[in-house]
């Protein structure tokens, strides 16, 4: 296995090979205050397991850090996912050098890990369940795609995201197909979701705005691919009127298995609380 | 005096057919078939009429869902992403969906829109505010992200340290240039570059740095492109055929995009003919061929034809 990357906000950590055979290196791009302390974590792990000696400090220059760690990257990434991503939710795809793409729960990542092992082209990538509900898609810049997404689309879909900015996926369960788009893009913001059911002509409302635009359409079309009731359930398929007001439409949906309908709320209105403090202390309105 | 029946009948008809017309997409589809057609009525009139119950919510809903049903059958086929964004932009949003893309927002998606976006712009500052970093420690960083094959990371890091990346990657919305790695490596490889020690990973302007693998590589994506742009496939010449950069009366860039794509970006592998056809679709225009300069006076046979 040659990288494993794990979604974070400013990108994704990554695990690439190390120089020395057995090792790995652990890059680290500009981690929030949130995910310093996930890195704290994994690296009292580290030290634990002396995989490396090397030290994080309040005031580390630590947006820049390779971490070289003496453990090979098998065994190093399957900790970092449980530290980084909620266990219960988190998908993890491996994508093979002859293009076959095996999906694992965090539960059972051993099992595909091993098969990856003497894979020296294999890729894997750790993404998290998108919150269901509700910020709108807003335009902006669509910056040019990340690596970890184009290794995991197929040659359709990385000729639709160069072109378009949008890929179609079909889902795991039901045979729907949905369009994903970058939530910055002119579809995304008609939607104002990023995932358009084409075959039901529906939004399904979920969002991860705390990994970048593509590490969100990743972790949505793996998730739909592999396990689709995870984001088609009754807290995404419902829909809201222009006074708030939910409605359901009879939309086909699974039950939800983290939840009910309100799951995501909860989210929502926490962001909706700090949103209207910033914009009551900015003196501006939020929309 | 009426008219007959029959008569009034058959007026109908054709006045409905000219109101179709007038509206203009119906008029240029097929025709579904009338066995379908006459299905779809059937099963129209039953829903209308319910079992003899009264219309209600529910036979409402039942008809919706009917009509996309029915649009479905007889006029949309959506194949492709493009198909799917035009269905999305034409109907501005969702058909499914209580709200239109221009209705303003209920006041807690508002809200939570600007937290979200808030919390991501104010944690971009976090790193600027913090302890002012090494130098050196940006650029092993850099020079690591490049080895490993990682140009996002690396055009990052060069964002850093130095306010813009040394090579900003040209794809701007949804616009693929020249040098984009996704012309070719469509596994998003970009390794055979950073073997060659390229500048960020990208490929130099001039195609005579290029590697065969980035060229049938680039190669390909264009063709594919192309193909997509005109709805048609990409055709080869016929054996024996004239070609293309030789027809009379090309301006200079198509007789330089004729020879592209018969021979690719490489300039070492046009032929004296393509070189002649293309420099004197050149002196035509008043201009000089930048890459090699002018070249001797030739004699030319009709339009672009081949040097003498």
């Amino acid at each position: 296995m040659k990288l494993w990357a794990f979604p974070a906000w400013n990108g994704d950590f990554r695990l690439v090979l190390g120089d020395e055979e057995g090792t790995s290196k652990l890059l680290v791009m500009a981690p929030t205050p949130y995910e310093m302390k996930l890195l704290a974590a994994f690296m009292a792990i580290a030290h634990k397991k002396k995989w490396t000696k090397e030290k994080l400090v309040e005031d580390d220059t630590i947006d820049t850090r390779t971490i070289v760690l003496s453990a090979p990257l098998t065994k190093v990434g399957p900790v970092l996912v449980k530290i980084t991503k909620p266990a219960d939710r988190t998908l993890t795809a491996v994508s093979f050098k002859n293009g076959q793409l095996e999906v694992a729960e965090t539960g059972a990542i051993e099992t595909v890990i091993a098969k990856a092992e003497n894979d020296p082209e294999a890729k894997a990538v750790s993404v998290a369940r998108p919150t269901p509900c509700c910020p709108s898609c807003v335009p902006g810049s669509v910056a040019p795609a990340s690596d970890v997404l184009l290794s995991f689309l197929n040659e359709q879909e990385h000729a639709d995201w160069a072109k378009n900015r949008a890929i179609m996926v079909t889902g795991g369960r039901s045979g729907h197909r949905y369009l994903l788009a970058h939530r910055h893009s002119r579809t995304a913001v008609l939607n104002k979701k990023i995932c358009y059911d084409i075959d039901d002509h529906c939004v399904l409302h979920f969002h991860d705005w705390t990994v970048p635009p593509e590490e969100e359409v990743l972790a949505a079309k793996i998730i739909l691919e592999h396990r689709e009731a995870w984001l088609r359930n009754e807290a995404t398929v419902l829909q809201q009127d222009s006074k708030g007001e939910w409605y359901d439409l009879g939309i086909m949906r699974y039950k939800n298995p983290f939840g009910d309908a309100s799951d995501g709320r909860a989210d929502a209105a926490l962001t909706a609380t700090i949103g209207e403090v910033f914009a009551t202390v900015l003196g501006r309105a939020s929309s | 005096m009426t008219l007959p029946t029959y008569v009034q009948d058959l007026l109908a008809k054709t006045r409905w057919r000219q109101e179709l017309n007038k509206r203009g997409y119906e008029g240029k589809l097929p025709v579904a078939s009338e066995r379908l057609a006459e299905t779809l009525r059937a099963e129209l009139r039953a829903i209308l009429d319910n079992d003899g119950k009264p219309f209600d919510l529910q036979v409402a809903r039942h008809m919706y869902d009917f009509a996309i049903a029915a649009k479905d059958l007889l006029t949309v086929s959506v194949k492709t992403v493009e198909d799917a964004m035009r269905v999305v932009a034409d109907n501005q949003g969702a058909m499914e969906s209580l709200t239109g893309s221009s209705d303003p927002p209920p006041p807690e998606v508002a809200s939570e829109t600007f937290g979200a976006r808030i919390m991501r712009e104010l944690l971009a500052l976090v790193p600027t505010a913090r302890k002012s970093e090494d130098p050196l420690t940006i650029v092993a960083a850099i020079a690591d992200a490049r080895e490993r094959g990682m140009p996002d990371v690396a055009a990052k890091l060069e964002q850093k340290l130095l306010g813009t990346p040394l090579e900003t990657p040209k794809v701007i919305h949804t616009e693929v240039v020249a040098d984009s790695y996704e012309h070719g490596f469509i596994d998003g490889s970009m390794q055979d570059n950073f073997e060659r020690g390229t500048i960020n990973g990208h490929m130099g302007v001039d195609p005579r740095s290029w590697t065969p693998a980035y060229r049938a590589g680039f190669e390909a994506g264009r063709a594919r492109r192309q193909a997509s742009q005109v709805n048609e496939p990409v055709l080869t010449l016929p054996k024996g055929a004239e070609p293309r950069w030789a027809t009379p009366g090309l301006s200079a860039a198509e007789v330089h995009d004729a020879i592209i794509a018969e021979v690719g970006m490489m300039a070492e592998a046009r032929t004296p003919e393509m070189q002649a056809a293309y420099d004197v679709a050149l002196a035509r225009e008043g201009k000089v061929d930048s890459m090699f300069g002018p070249i001797a006076p030739v004699t030319v046979t009709g339009g672009n034809g081949v040097a003498s």
